[in-house]
């Protein structure tokens, strides 16, 4: 009894090691045993799904990855898919960052994806970093041929994609990549571009409905599970469908801490504890 | 080269989470390690971008970029107190600009975008729809009834306070739910790199490197 | 040479900047539409410099700590070490700047992050505890948002994607709503404020 005693005093003490082991052991179980859990598919993901789908060949579409490496788990597989399946479409994509990382965070998703024959320059271009957030976006939106070198140091006029890049009315479509308030983004590209849709980290989510409902923004896929949702959509699984069977787990996990710890609480209010 | 940089990141990854057993000073390595690079990239892209938006646009003969320079380098004399004083008009340029940005397009797209919404054909829609509407425009009217506080939060503004402050606990726990749910995604990210090889060898090594040290410390 | 610590100069600044930011967007003129564009050109410009600030204060800190032989002074070796590396890697070709920022420094940033997850686990045990009416509300939104996001909840229990949409298009979007126009009214009394001279933070 005391030692049964003992070993719960000190899982009691270390509790916080506990968990962690507990958390650890949940997330590598489906990495070496997956699950395979079904994902159910959300109405906004479908509605960007076919948003991108309708692109004809040749459009040109504004795509803006802001976010920091740190945060590439969050929205980087979505980002990915996204991508993927805009280069399948064989629209032209302009890249063009309003955070510092965003142009190496573009190189590595191109590198991760399949581009097929796309040619840079002509199908795609890294217009690179412009300082000054809602300021710098403020100033693409009122002239996007403003920047005159791309992320390499090549003259704009040089890129046979920037030809057809004469105002901000000529994307037919603008995605963005944000982990934080999405304010700037919306205020500066909302009708002004025909349609914008977000890869939102998931903790942003509520901040942006109000937009999706209002409707300056098209759509938006939530984090990770809605780079899964998407892979799904495409049939071309991926990090974010891989990272879905862990998440059902450690979720679940967490919500039982959190009983738990409540339960303890108020049995121990409850006795004058 | 993809093998050795698979090996670095695991270990760099397990020096990390060294943290989670004690502090160490691997924990404090690849913190630093991290800050170092993100300083190193900065440079890099400050550098290469003044390069593109100042040094070439002036060469080609925009001789007037000289006056934001000045105002851009003046924003450095904040680190001499003696001289701070002249920063604070590269502040003010950078700070009245991105405001007027902001401001210029907050009145269409947050305050008209927000409040057309709520103009809806009754006749058109269904019940459901009908109370959904009513709902947010419940829940919208009580939050901004809570952050009224030229009155005091009395009566009817008080109550209408109350449901705001219920309605956005609705939205702060979301945002509680998601957040916690996307804080796991780091670390089952990493626990999917490092179950892969040649990484996962690195993962015993790494239990048999903490139970030494806790048989060497005597179960401290 | 007194006049240029007056305060007005920065508060002029601000007005100016403001105006031409505010009312720019609006004023269809050829000469506005110039004056717009070249205050683009500039706050671009001096935005870039700034960068060059975090730089600068994070140098002489650990500069400091070498010098003054602080605790933990090596560390600082280690931050300049690294800042030299990546700097030389960007410059010597895109690969060795994709090998050591994608391939290196990305995920050992996660992993640094993973902190947050791991104390956040360990504190909602310790101090999540639904004591009010307004905690009970905010742990039952919680609660439904994180099973919306495992997707085995979806699976086995088909109402719970309806409810979390539900919670999401519906009372959140509302506070969120509210938030937003909120914000909007805030920030634009934050900027008359600062043009009145009220807040002395960018003006001094």
């Amino acid at each position: 009894m005391s030692e049964k005693g003992g070993l719960i005093e000190v899982l009691g003490r270390n509790y916080r090691q506990v968990i962690w082991i507990g958390v650890l052991i949940l997330c590598f179980l489906p990495a070496f045993v997956p699950l395979g859990i079904p994902i159910s598919i959300d109405k906004l993901t479908i509605k960007a799904y076919k948003c991108i789908e309708e692109l004809e060949p040749g459009d040109l579409v504004l795509v803006s990855p802001d976010f920091t490496p740190g945060m590439w788990v969050e929205v980087g597989p979505a980002m990915n898919a996204i991508m993927q399946h805009l280069f399948m479409k064989k629209v032209r994509i302009v890249i063009v960052s309003f955070y510092i990382d965003g142009p190496v965070l573009a190189e590595k998703i191109l590198r991760e994806i399949d581009i097929g024959d796309a040619k840079y320059g002509v199908d795609y271009v890294n217009l690179g970093y412009l300082p000054g957030m809602e300021t710098a976006m403020a100033a693409f939106v009122e002239n996007p041929r403003r920047i005159e070198y791309d992320y390499y140091g090549t003259p704009v006029e040089e890129l046979e994609i920037m030809k057809d890049v004469k105002s901000i009315g000529d994307f037919k479509l603008y995605i963005f990549a944000c982990v934080t308030w999405p304010d700037p983004w919306i205020r500066q590209f909302s009708g002004k571009v025909p349609k914008i849709i977000t890869v939102i980290s998931p903790a942003a989510i509520s901040l942006v409905m109000p937009y999706v409902s209002g409707g300056q923004l098209y759509s938006m896929l939530p984090g990770t599970k809605g780079g899964a949702e998407y892979e799904a959509l495409m049939k071309r699984p991926g990090v974010a469908t891989s990272i879905m069977d862990a998440t059902s787990l450690c979720l679940t996990f967490v919500m039982l801490l959190v009983i738990v710890g409540n339960i303890s609480y108020w049995r121990k209010r409850l006795r004058g504890e | 080269m993809e093998v050795i940089a698979s090996l670095i990141v695991a270990i760099l990854t397990l020096m990390a989470w060294s943290m989670l057993y004690r502090e160490t000073v691997f924990y404090r390595f690849v913190e630093h390690l991290i800050i170092g690079f993100s300083m190193g990239y900065t440079l890099y892209i400050t550098i290469d971008t003044l390069k593109k938006i100042w040094i070439s646009p002036m060469l080609a003969g925009n001789w007037i970029l000289i006056i934001p320079a000045i105002l851009g380098f003046l924003l450095y004399t904040s680190f001499s107190e003696r001289y701070r004083y002249l920063s604070r008009w590269g502040i003010a340029a950078i700070a009245g600009s991105g405001a007027g940005f902001a401001v210029g397009r907050a009145v269409p797209v947050q305050i008209i975008g927000q409040i057309k919404p709520f103009f809806l054909n009754l006749r058109e829609v269904g019940a459901p729809a009908i109370i959904n509407w009513l709902v947010v425009i419940i829940t919208t009217v009580t939050t901004l009834a809570y952050f009224t506080f030229t009155r005091e939060h009395k009566g009817a503004l008080g109550w209408a306070a109350k449901i705001g402050r219920w309605s956005m606990m609705a939205a702060f726990g979301a945002t509680f739910g998601a957040t916690i749910g996307c804080d796991l995604l780091y670390i089952i990210e990493r626990c999917i790199f490092l179950h892969k090889a040649p990484q996962v060898y690195l993962l015993p090594i790494a239990i048999i490197v903490i139970v030494v040290d806790i048989l060497r410390r005597g179960g401290k | 040479m007194s006049w240029v610590r007056r305060r007005e100069i920065p508060l002029l600044i601000f007005a100016i900047t403001f105006i031409i930011g505010c009312f720019g967007y609006y004023i269809e003129h050829p000469a506005m539409g110039k004056i717009y564009s070249t205050l683009f050109d500039w706050v671009l410009l001096m935005s870039n410099l700034a960068l060059g600030t975090g730089l600068i204060a994070m140098t002489l800190y650990h500069g400091k700590k070498i010098a003054k032989r602080e605790k933990g002074y090596e560390m600082s070796f280690v931050v300049f070490g690294a800042l030299i590396l990546m700097f030389i890697s960007c410059y010597a070709s895109p690969a060795s700047r994709e090998y050591l920022y994608a391939k290196i420094y990305t995920p050992a940033s996660i992993a640094i992050l993973c902190f947050t997850g791991f104390s956040e686990i360990s504190g909602l045990y310790r101090a999540f505890r639904v004591r009010s009416v307004e905690a009970f509300f905010l742990a039952l939104a919680g609660f439904i948002l994180l099973m919306h996001f495992a997707p085995v909840y979806g699976f086995f229990i088909p109402g719970v994607e309806k409810v979390a949409s539900w919670l999401l298009d519906n009372p959140a979007m509302g506070a969120s709503r509210g938030i937003v126009i909120g914000v909007a009214i805030g920030t634009i009394a934050i900027a008359i404020r600062v043009l009145l001279g009220y807040e002395k933070a960018y003006t001094g």
